[in-house]
């Protein structure tokens, strides 16, 4: 693997005042070949300016990261290099020429030797493997009919070359598992050629050890001459496997440094810019405050229940059986996580509580009452609130404006009308206010700006600001900080356990460990659709978790078995 | 029509051809109504489709059937590149511009016909039904194939499926969508064709009666697959035979005070096979995912 160095030539970032260790003394190697450099580029959105002469030097046959919180502007910077967004101003030189005025389009970049893995995947479900592989750049005879033969030879080549293995060329791409579909996301990108691999978040959606495994096979790809950048938030990916790095902040490229100069607190600290004293601290106090303060209030003896479910059965859109005789107790103020694989049920668990589906059998109490009969909005208006999983499907309008958005569910609701009409001014009013207390970037239209233009990060806090707004008895929370960086994922937790400490209680569905370690009071964990067993805050541990995650059927200690 | 064979079964044979021959027009349509679909674009206008191929093959037919044939097939491409401008270049919606075309083709083939016809009808001489029957029996197989195994149908499909992915991947879905949505129009006029050309001999306001939509049906019906489409066409014929050998035939049927082989009965029972087919088969058809749905900018 080539190790090259940077040239010395770090011209626009000095100058903000981010000097970086080692990067000015470094020497001056010769023959450094560029595969990608960006100079200048700006991007205005309506409202946004979501690249604001941004940079980005890539070397030849390296492992590059692109990091930043959420709406820094990283993923507009990659559309741009893949030609899928136009730059309003800059240059783009690939392979040390300057592109700029040719690279247009995605077919451009394509022609160009640039690869894109997106964030959301982009193979297209009814087409098996080998279709989506070679889809616009088919290999033909008589330039009409699919020459499969040859496609299939020269897949099975790239497949041999990076050691992949049990890939069915006429498997349809929806029958495929997310690590599979992201292998096959990169074989369709070298099929075409690519020697510059772009990748958005591709860990986004990928258990720990499949990252592992991803990220073995993008190093194999570098030292095989590819030249890859990955766009990512977890700063240990980029610490264990990039050799360098560039940090973009609100829209510019703040720093850039080859990754075994620099160290974690400094990368947090160029991602967070001079909020970084403030917020730390600010930080710290809701970890010692909201959290662990919170932890000791639920141990006050005898708290009140608030929800008990009895045996609960329930049935999936398929008419399968998703929940088989799920009971469980919260308390009130009290934060229960649960932890699960995926598909264990807790989607359902979390859809038959807020009303979505209905429920076989069993019975649910709330507050002495038995719900399991009642409407989605009645349930609501007895106190009990979502934050559904998929933020743009079950969440957010996207055309609508964050103020209505913000609305939703309680436009029934006399304090905004009540009657025929809505009473706009006193929602907007309310809208400015949570948008300035819960830190959320909508860019100048305010509480006009339409739902969908925010980053994801200030999407999920809005949902997070709807479920509290009506001061809930109960928050039923699905994946709230899935995606989102961690400022963004501390922000959220401090606007939950406000809630919390004001004796609000929460539901935490989470695939995130250490996210339910943090905040929960104790963890349920579901395996093949039952409560598999309950965790006390004491005993949290990883090994007693995944033992009951995976249905190990060992003797556990500390587990009170459901 | 066709050469009643002699024998026992005159009744079944009759009925077996004459299921042929109601199919090939829906068989025709269902073929450019699953190119059109499976390529993203919602296509109801079918049915205006149809009409106009009826009108201008009967217009031009009166010189030669072939050239009568011709001009319905260029008709059929324009109003094919029509409906693919305003849904694609100017993002109208799909329903919206089907909608506009068939009441377009219904108003401007009935205000044309009663000046170019004179007033005792067209006298065609038209072309042998034969003919149309046949493209309608090699029609499908052959989308089929071109669907799947040609580099043309897998970037239709993909930009049926989902145009984003498609665009990232450099296919161009401006041409996938308006070569389809070209190709549905000549079928349909060809459907159109048929009626006029073939199988009346004559040109009458509202001769597709519904046709392009039953078609549309069938290509619901089959899953979006042209073989299934074809059978799904079959199916519907057939109850188009069995009304018109029901009316032939002297039977009564008469059941709770009602005359079930009345002509007005009879007549729905192709439409009301047709509701109840849809009824049964639609929670379980998928269709394209990029149905009706444009890029994002």
């Amino acid at each position: 693997m080539c190790v090259s160095l940077y040239d010395g030539q770090y011209p626009d970032y000095l100058d903000m005042g981010t000097i970086v260790n080692g990067i000015i003394s470094e020497s001056t190697p010769t023959n450094t070949t560029y595969a990608v450099r960006m100079a200048g580029i700006s991007k205005q959105y309506p409202g946004i300016l979501a690249n604001d002469n941004v940079n980005l030097n890539i070397i030849k046959g390296t492992l590059h990261a692109v990091i930043g919180e959420n709406g820094a502007g990283k993923s507009t910077l990659l559309g741009i290099l893949y030609g899928s967004t136009l730059a309003n101003s800059g240059t783009i030189t690939i392979n040390e020429v300057d592109v700029t005025h040719q690279l247009r389009s995605p077919a451009d970049a394509i022609e160009f030797g640039i690869g894109m893995v997106s964030q959301h995947y982009s193979l297209i479900p009814a087409l098996s493997v080998l279709e989506n592989c070679i889809l616009g750049a088919e290999p033909t005879f008589a330039s009409c009919w699919i020459d499969r033969k040859k496609a299939a030879i020269k897949i099975n080549r790239l497949v041999d070359q990076l050691g992949l293995s049990n890939i069915n060329l006429d498997a349809l791409a929806r029958s495929l598992s997310i690590p599979l579909q992201q292998k096959v996301e990169i074989l369709k990108s070298l099929y075409r050629g690519a020697d510059i691999l772009l990748l958005d978040e591709p860990t986004a959606a990928l258990a720990p050890s499949e990252s592992t495994a991803l990220f073995k096979l993008l190093q194999q790809l570098v030292s095989m001459g590819t030249t890859v950048v990955y766009i990512t938030h977890k700063l240990k990916e980029v610490m264990s496997y990039s050799e360098s790095i560039t940090v973009l902040r609100s829209g510019k490229s703040v720093a850039q440094l080859r990754t075994e100069n620099a160290t974690e607190e400094e990368l947090l600290s160029h991602m967070m810019g001079k909020r970084i004293q403030k917020n730390v601290a600010a930080l710290n106090r809701i970890d010692t405050m909201g959290i662990k303060e919170h932890a000791e209030n639920s141990e006050i003896p005898a708290p009140r229940m608030l929800l008990q479910l009895n045996k609960i059965t329930a049935l999936n859109s398929r008419r399968a059986l998703a929940l088989r005789g799920v009971s469980l107790n919260i308390h009130k103020g009290e934060i229960v996580g649960v932890a699960g694989v995926e598909g264990s049920g807790q989607r359902e668990l979390a859809e038959a509580l807020v009303g979505v589906s209905t429920i076989e059998e069993g019975e649910i109490i709330f507050e002495q009452i038995d719900i399991s009969r009642c409407s989605i909005q009645e349930r609501h208006r007895r106190g009990i609130a979502y934050i559904p999983e998929d933020r743009n499907r079950a969440g957010l309008i996207p055309s609508l404006s964050v103020a209505d958005n913000y609305l939703l569910g309680s436009q029934r609701d006399s304090k905004w009308g009540g009657g025929m009409f809505l009473n706009s001014s006193e929602i907007m009013s309310l809208a400015e206010r949570m948008i300035s207390a819960c830190d959320i970037r909508t860019g100048h239209g305010g509480a006009k700006m339409q739902a969908g233009s925010l980053s994801g990060g200030n999407q999920q806090k809005l949902l997070v600001a709807r479920a509290l707004k009506d001061s809930p008895q109960l928050v039923i929370a699905c994946q709230p900080t899935r995606g989102l960086d961690r400022e963004a994922a501390k922000l959220i937790y401090k606007i939950i356990s406000e809630a919390v400490s004001r004796g609000m209680s929460v539901i935490l569905f989470s695939s995130d460990i250490d996210e339910l370690f943090e905040i929960s009071d104790r963890i349920l964990v579901m395996f093949n659709q039952r409560i598999a067993g309950e965790v006390a805050r004491d005993n949290f541990a990883i090994e007693t978790i995944g033992a009951l995650m995976t249905g190990t059927s060992i003797q556990i200690e500390n587990v009170t078995p459901a | 029509m066709i050469s009643p064979p002699e024998g026992n079964h005159f009744w079944l044979s009759a009925i077996f051809w004459a299921t042929l021959y109601s199919a090939t027009p829906l068989i025709l349509a269902a073929m450019g109504g699953v190119l059109c679909e499976r390529s993203g674009v919602v296509n109801i206008a079918l049915e205006g489709m149809i009409i106009s191929g009826a009108f201008i093959g009967a217009w031009a037919g009166a010189v030669n059937g072939f050239i009568g044939l011709s001009a319905a097939i260029t008709i059929g491409l324009l109003l094919g590149i029509f409906h693919a401008f305003l849904t694609q270049k100017t993002r109208m919606d799909h329903v919206v511009s089907g909608l506009g075309i068939n009441l377009l083709a219904a108003g401007a083939t009935h205000f044309l016909a009663l000046r170019v016809f004179p007033v005792q009808g067209v006298k065609l001489i038209g072309l042998p039904p034969a003919l149309f029957l046949g493209i309608a029996l090699i029609l499908p197989p052959f989308i089929y194939v071109l669907l799947k195994y040609t580099k043309f149908g897998l970037q239709l499909r993909a930009a049926g499926e989902n145009p984003e992915s498609a665009r990232m991947a450099g296919i161009s879905i401006l041409r996938s969508r308006f070569a389809a949505v070209a190709l549905s129009g000549a079928f349909a006029a060809m459907a159109g064709a048929y009626l006029s050309l073939a199988d009346a001999r004559t040109f009458t306001s509202n001769m597709s009666a519904g046709k392009g939509y039953i078609a549309l049906a069938a290509v619901i019906f089959g899953k979006w697959n042209p073989l299934g489409a074809m059978l799904g066409a079959l199916f519907f014929g057939f109850f188009y035979a069995l009304q018109t050998q029901l009316q032939i035939s002297a039977v009564h049927l008469v059941w709770l005070g009602i005359e079930w082989n009345s002509p007005a009965i009879l007549d729905s029972l192709p439409y009301l096979m047709t509701l109840a087919a849809l009824v049964s088969v639609v929670g379980r058809a998928v269709p394209p995912a990029a149905l009706g749905l444009d890029l994002e900018n």
